[in-house]
């Protein structure tokens, strides 16, 4: 069985703190943050001790090579972080567009009720969907609009019904009533191509009309 | 939103620091922040905490963290943005004032109207593509996916590096980087010297070109 970083590094800081004297001898650290770079630098000489230059992380540019992240984390914080921005870009997308319409003194789309139509039979339209890295901020952003929108007093008769798209991640309440123009002037290409294979989509097929 | 601000105020050549710390306070009581929740977390960087610290910073919402000093203040900034929960950590150096009432609704606004990414009040495209780090703001665990540990002789590397540099870093991730200023948020491509009346906040380096 394999232990985490993490857990390691609490085995031998709790060992340490046992030992303060002859830790204090020895110049050890006693602080966690001390003791995680004891254990990665042990772990990154191991590694290049045998050759295992992948798992060693060596920074240039300026001459003096920083304490390396453990590989492992550095692979898991790209993945999510790639995920994270590709979220980002589409949510802001849509809070963008529709910031935008309520900016201007234009009115909400005419086919708001034929829209919402189609985005209620849709699969998915779904409650949730903002990453947990800004969902709070991307909250906020949203009960903003959903405020204007109730002064425009704009509504379909399907709003209890539609939610958040899972593709494009726009509000879908407001995202309705916003012109097409000023959806497409906004939107990233990262959900324009999700959503090029969403059938019936109503935001793809006015795009082309 | 939960708004954490981050201020290091280091141990080490005390009087300097205090002096800093002195006119951190006295700015942020006669230029509040605006209406946005938040607290601020003080960094005690390399050494104890002593009475007459939490005297110095009495009134304002603080709690206090201590930090080795390793990496300076990157270090303390990494150490935060690993231990303290918020949607929105805002990072401070030892020079930060405030010069104007109302700077953290200001980025606050800006920062649900543009998303997640990395914010400075400073932003440059030379030497190399950077945000000055005497204060920018980001989600932390923006800061906490950068890929290295910040040691003190690498400090110079995390702001202005050509490879390293973790504006550059924020970019290349897929997210952007952007310029605050009372005028206005700017991406990348329309970063541009910052006027003295522009100025989000004050540091020790528009201290030295008179701006006030």
């Amino acid at each position: 069985m394999h232990s985490s970083f993490e857990t390691i590094v609490s085995a031998v800081w709790k060992n340490r703190k046992a030992n303060e004297w002859v830790c204090n001898q020895r110049g050890l650290a006693l602080d966690r943050d001390g003791v995680a770079r004891d254990v990665d630098r042990f772990n990154a000489q191991i590694c290049a001790e045998n050759g295992w230059n992948k798992f060693v992380m060596i920074a240039g540019g300026g001459g003096v090579a920083p304490d390396p992240k453990p590989q492992a984390i550095i692979e898991q914080d790209k993945a999510a972080i790639a995920i994270a921005a590709r979220r980002a870009k589409k949510i802001w997308s849509g809070i963008k567009a529709i910031n935008a319409w309520l900016a201007s003194k234009a009115p909400g789309s005419k086919k708001a009720e034929e829209r919402a139509a189609i985005c209620a039979a849709c699969p998915k339209n779904k409650k949730g969907g903002f990453d947990e890295w800004f969902a709070s901020p991307a909250l906020d952003a949203v009960e903003g609009q959903l405020k204007k929108l109730k002064n425009k007093r704009l509504k379909t008769s399907s709003d209890k019904k539609i939610n958040v798209c899972q593709v494009c991640l726009f509000p879908l309440k407001v995202l309705v009533h916003v012109p097409n123009e000023d959806i497409q002037a906004n939107m990233v290409k990262e959900a324009a191509l999700d959503m090029a294979n969403v059938p019936n989509c109503w935001v793809t097929r006015e795009k082309d009309e | 939103m939960r708004i954490a601000i981050i201020y290091v105020y280091p141990k080490v050549n005390t009087a300097r620091y205090r002096a800093a710390a002195q006119r951190f306070v006295n700015s942020y009581q006669k230029n509040p922040p605006g209406e946005r929740p938040h607290s601020i977390h003080v960094a005690v960087n390399g050494g104890k905490l002593v009475r007459s610290d939490e005297l110095l910073f009495e009134g304002l919402p603080v709690t206090f963290f201590s930090h080795d000093n390793y990496g300076k203040d990157i270090g303390a900034f990494q150490k935060a943005a690993r231990e303290i929960d918020c949607d929105l950590m805002i990072f401070m150096g030892s020079h930060i004032h405030f010069r104007k009432p109302g700077w953290l609704d200001l980025i606050a606004l800006a920062f649900e109207q543009n998303g997640p990414g990395m914010y400075g009040a400073y932003a440059f495209h030379t030497p190399s593509l950077h945000i000055r780090t005497t204060s920018f703001w980001m989600p932390p665990n923006l800061l906490n996916a950068y890929p290295l540990n910040v040691g003190s002789p690498h400090r110079y590397e995390f702001e202005h590096g050509s490879k390293h540099g973790v504006a550059k870093w924020v970019i290349n991730s897929g997210f952007s980087a952007w310029m605050l200023t009372w005028k206005g948020v700017f991406p990348p491509s329309e970063w541009h010297h910052v006027e003295n009346k522009d100025a989000l906040f004050l540091d020790q380096h528009s201290d030295t070109i008179g701006y006030t």
